[in-house]
C-alpha cells in the first residue's frame, strides 16, 4: 500500500434545508473584510437563488471563464483557463476575466442632500452616486438583484444548470403555482486542488499546510487576474484600487483565536458547520484527473476516518497536531460526508476537490400533483416518489452537486426524508419507521444524530475548532514564497 | 558643459536613482503591481495594451540587439535585406506601440471609471512613453537608417558609458531630436522604479519552473 501522506484541513458543510437566505452572513463578512475603496463590489460571502445566474453574472458558465481543470494525460488534471506558457502570453491581456458589468458598479448615496436640500413642497432625496467616479450614476444591476427570483426572465432562465433538464421541466419550473427556488450561500472553497494557487504566475496564492486555508500573499500579488480566471466559483477578487487579488481567508485571525469565522458565527439558520478533516494528500492528483462518475466516490474515499489508528500514526507522523487530531475526531464535517453521505461539493466536475459540503435541500414540499392538493404520502412508496417529483427536480440539483449524476442527491435526499418521517412516527404512531429507515439506509441511531446535528445542535457541536495556534509559529506572515511540501505536494510535476 | 550634463552626468544620475529606487521600492512589495484596469473597462483596453506591449517589445529588442552585440548587428544591417528587416520591424513595432499608446491614454483620459481611479504618475507614464515613442519615430524618419548610422554614434556612445569611460565625441554629431530621445529615455529609467511601470520588473518566468500547487507550513 501507498503511504498516507496525511494533511488536516479545517473543512466546511452547508445545510441548504436550514438556509433562509436571510444573507446575514454576506453581511457579516462584508462588515469586517470588505468596507475598503477598491473592495466595494466584492462579497467573498454571498447567497445566490437557485435557479439564478449567481454572482458575478453567469459564474458558473466555464465556456466562457475556462475555470476549474479537466481531465490531462496521467497522472494530473491541466488548468482550463491556460498553460505555462500561454499563462505569461495572457499576462498582457486575459480575456477570461470578468468586468464591472458582470459584477456591478458599486454605488452609495450621497445622504448630505437630505441635509441640505432647500426648503420645498417635496421630501428630498440622496442621489446614488459610485463608489469609483464619485458621480451620480444610474444604477443597472447590483449584488442579489435576482434574489427570490427577482427579474427571473433576466437571470432564472440563464441558469448554466438549467441545461441538464427537458423544455418541459424548464417551463414548469417558471409556472407561478409551481415556482419554486433555494438558496446556495457561498464562500472560497478552500479546494484541495485549488486552480487558483496553480494559475497564479507569481506563485502569491498558496494553501496553509497546517489547516488548508488558501491565502493571496499581498507582498507577492503583482495584479496579473490569473487566479480570477482559473477559479471556477468565481471566488478570487481584484481589488481595481490597490492593484492585487483578494480572497475569502476563512477569518484566520479568528479561527488562531478559537472563534468560528464571521459568516459561519452569525448565521442565523445556523446552516454552518466547521470541522476538521484528515485526508491524503498524495492522491490528490489521481482524484482530481478521475473519469467525471468517479469524482464523488473519489473525493469522498480521499478523506481518512479519523478514529483508525493507521490515520492517526501517519497524521502524528506528519506533524499534525494533537489538538487537530481530537478535533477530527468530532467533526461535524466527517459525520455530514461521510459518516452519513449527506453533504456533496458544489460541481465536483471543476475537478479543484472543494472542501466545502452542501447538504442538498429537501423543500419545497412535493405534492403538486393534484392541482395544489397535497396529496398524503402515507405509504413509502410515495415518500420517496416524491423526491423525484419534486419541483425542484434532482436533476437540477444533481448539475450542482454532482456533476449530472441523480444517485448520490437522491440518496442524500432519501435520508433527510427518512429522518423527518422517523421523527414523525416519534409523535405518531401510526407510523412504522422502521422500513422507511431501512430503505434509505439508516439505523435509527443515525436518524438521531443527524436529527440531534441537524436541529438541536449547539455552537459548540457546529464548530469544533481547536485554537489553531499559529499565532505560536514564530512568524505568521513569514515567507511564504519559501514553499515546503512536506510529503506530496498534490500535482507533482512542474509543466 | 551643459553637453556634459546631458550626455554623461543624466544617464549615470538616471542608473542610480534607477538603481536606488527599485530597491527602495521593493524593499516593501506591498504596493508592486501591475495596476491592471481591465476589471474596469476592457473593450479599449484590448485595443491598446495588446498592440503596446507587443510593439514595445519589438522596438525595445531593436535597440537592445545592436547594443549587447554591436559586431553581429553590423553585419546584418549590411545587407540589404538585413537593413530592410530590421528598420521595418523597428517601424512596424514603433507604430503599433505608439497606436497602442494613444488609444491607451484616450481610454484612460475618456472612461469615467478609468480616469477615476488614475493616479497623476499612471496618466504621466503614458504621455511620456507617447512622447518618447514620437521623437524615436520622428528621428527614424527624418534621419533614415538610423540602425546604420547608430552603429558607429550612439552604439559606442553607450557602451562607453556602460565601461565607465563616457566618450561624448561619438554622438557630437548626432542630431538634436536624437539627444532629446536620449534624455527622454533617461528620464523614463530614473522614474521607473516610482511608478506602475515597475511592473515590467516582476515578469514571472519563475512560472514556467514551479510546482502547480504550493503549500506553505510556518509551524
Ligand atoms: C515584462 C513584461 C510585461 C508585462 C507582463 C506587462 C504587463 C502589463 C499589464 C498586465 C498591464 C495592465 C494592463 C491592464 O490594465 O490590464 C500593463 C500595463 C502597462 N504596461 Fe506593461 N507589461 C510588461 C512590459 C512593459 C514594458 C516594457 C512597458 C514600457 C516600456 C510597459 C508599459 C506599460 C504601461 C504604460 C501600462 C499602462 C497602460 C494603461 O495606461 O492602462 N509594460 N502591463
Ligand atoms: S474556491 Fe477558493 S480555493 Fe478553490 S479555486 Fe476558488 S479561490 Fe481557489
Amino acid at each position: 500500500m501507498v503511504k498516507l501522506d496525511v494533511r488536516a484541513q479545517v473543512s466546511m458543510v452547508f445545510h441548504l434545508d436550514k438556509c433562509i437566505g436571510c444573507h446575514t452572513c454576506s453581511l457579516a463578512c462584508k462588515n469586517l473584510w470588505t468596507e475598503r475603496p477598491g473592495a466595494e463590489y466584492m462579497w467573498w460571502n454571498n447567497v445566490e437563488t437557485k435557479p439564478g445566474t449567481g454572482y458575478p453574472s453567469n459564474w458558473e458558465d466555464q465556456d466562457r471563464w475556462q475555470g476549474g481543470w479537466s481531465v490531462g494525460q496521467a497522472p494530473s488534471p491541466v488548468l482550463r483557463s491556460q498553460g505555462k506558457l500561454t499563462g505569461l502570453l495572457k499576462l498582457f491581456y486575459n480575456a477570461n476575466q470578468p468586468g464591472l458589468d458582470d459584477y456591478y458598479e458599486p454605488w452609495t448615496y450621497r445622504y448630505s442632500d437630505l441635509f441640505d436640500a432647500p426648503q420645498g413642497d417635496v421630501q428630498p432625496s440622496a442621489a446614488p452616486i459610485s463608489q469609483i467616479t464619485g458621480k451620480p450614476i444610474d444604477i443597472k444591476r447590483g449584488p442579489n438583484w435576482d434574489d427570490d427570483l427577482g427579474g427571473s426572465p433576466l437571470y432564472a432562465e440563464n441558469d448554466p444548470n438549467l441545461a441538464s433538464l427537458t423544455e418541459d421541466e424548464r417551463k414548469s419550473l417558471f409556472e407561478v403555482e409551481r415556482m419554486t427556488m433555494m438558496y446556495l450561500p457561498r464562500i472560497c472553497n478552500h479546494c484541495t486542488n485549488p486552480a487558483c494557487v496553480a494559475a497564479c504566475p507569481s506563485g502569491a496564492l498558496y494553501k496553509r499546510g497546517e489547516d488548508g486555508i488558501v491565502l493571496v500573499n499581498q507582498d507577492a500579488c503583482r495584479g496579473w487576474r490569473a487566479c480570477v480566471a482559473a477559479c471556477p466559483y468565481k471566488k478570487v477578487f481584484y481589488n481595481w484600487k490597490t492593484g492585487k487579488s483578494e480572497k475569502c481567508i476563512l477569518c484566520y485571525p479568528r479561527l488562531e483565536t478559537g472563534q468560528p469565522p464571521a459568516c459561519f458565527h452569525s448565521c442565523v439558520g445556523r446552516i454552518r458547520y466547521m470541522g476538521v478533516i484528515l485526508y491524503d494528500a498524495s492522491r490528490i492528483a489521481e482524484v482530481a484527473n478521475a473519469p467525471v462518475e468517479k469524482l464523488i466516490d473519489l473525493q469522498r474515499s480521499m478523506l481518512l476516518d479519523p478514529n483508525d489508528p493507521v490515520v492517526i500514526a501517519a497524521a502524528e507522523e506528519n506533524g499534525v497536531s494533537a489538538q487537530l487530531l481530537a478535533a477530527a475526531k468530532q467533526s461535524p464535517v466527517w459525520k455530514f460526508v461521510r459518516e452519513w453521505e449527506l453533504a456533496l461539493p458544489l460541481h465536483p466536475e471543476y475537478r479543484t476537490l472543494p472542501m466545502l459540503f452542501y447538504v442538498p435541500p429537501l423543500v419545497p414540499v412535493m405534492g403538486h400533483r393534484e392541482e395544489g392538493l397535497y396529496t398524503r404520502a402515507g405509504d413509502r412508496e410515495s415518500i420517496f416518489n416524491a423526491i423525484d417529483e419534486a419541483r425542484l427536480p434532482v436533476k437540477y440539483l444533481a448539475s450542482l452537486f454532482s456533476a449530472g449524476d441523480p444517485e448520490p442527491v437522491k440518496a442524500a435526499l432519501r435520508k433527510l426524508m427518512a429522518v423527518r418521517w422517523h421523527r414523525r412516527s416519534l409523535e405518531f404512531k401510526t407510523i412504522d419507521p422502521q422500513q422507511i429507515l431501512a430503505d434509505a439506509g439508516l439505523t435509527v441511531e443515525q436518524a438521531n444524530a443527524i436529527y440531534r446535528l441537524t436541529a438541536l445542535s449547539t455552537l459548540e457541536e457546529r464548530f469544533v475548532l481547536p485554537p489553531l495556534q499559529r499565532e505560536e509559529a514564530l512568524s505568521t506572515f513569514g515567507d511564504t514564497a519559501a514553499e515546503d511540501c512536506r510529503q506530496s505536494c498534490g500535482l507533482g510535476r512542474t509543466m | 558643459m551643459s553637453r556634459d550634463l546631458l550626455l554623461v552626468a543624466l544617464p549615470y544620475a538616471s542608473v542610480a536613482i534607477f538603481l536606488a529606487g527599485t530597491i527602495w521600492r521593493f524593499r516593501s512589495a506591498r504596493t508592486i503591481s501591475s495596476q491592471s484596469s481591465q476589471f474596469l473597462e476592457r473593450r479599449w483596453l484590448a485595443w491598446g495594451t495588446i498592440p503596446f506591449h507587443f510593439g514595445i517589445f519589438v522596438v525595445l529588442a531593436d535597440h537592445l540587439v545592436p547594443l549587447v552585440a554591436p559586431d553581429m548587428w553590423r553585419v546584418l544591417v549590411s545587407k540589404p535585406w538585413g537593413l530592410l528587416a530590421v528598420e521595418s520591424l523597428g517601424a512596424g513595432g514603433a507604430m503599433l506601440a505608439l497606436l497602442g499608446l494613444t488609444i491607451l491614454l484616450l481610454r484612460r483620459l475618456g472612461t469615467g471609471v478609468v480616469r477615476a481611479s488614475s493616479s497623476f504618475g499612471d496618466i504621466a507614464v503614458v504621455v511620456l512613453l507617447i512622447a518618447q515613442a514620437a521623437l524615436g519615430f520622428a528621428v527614424a524618419s527624418l534621419h533614415r537608417w538610423g540602425s546604420v548610422w547608430s552603429v558607429g554614434t550612439t552604439v559606442p556612445y553607450l557602451r562607453s558609458l556602460l565601461a565607465f569611460n563616457p566618450d561624448v565625441t561619438y554622438v557630437a554629431g548626432v542630431p538634436p531630436l536624437m539627444q532629446w530621445h536620449l534624455a527622454g529615455a533617461w528620464i523614463i529609467l530614473a522614474l521607473l522604479p516610482f511608478t506602475r511601470l515597475v511592473h515590467m520588473l516582476t515578469f514571472p518566468l519563475g512560472y514556467l519552473f514551479r510546482r502547480p500547487q504550493k503549500v506553505v507550513w510556518t509551524t
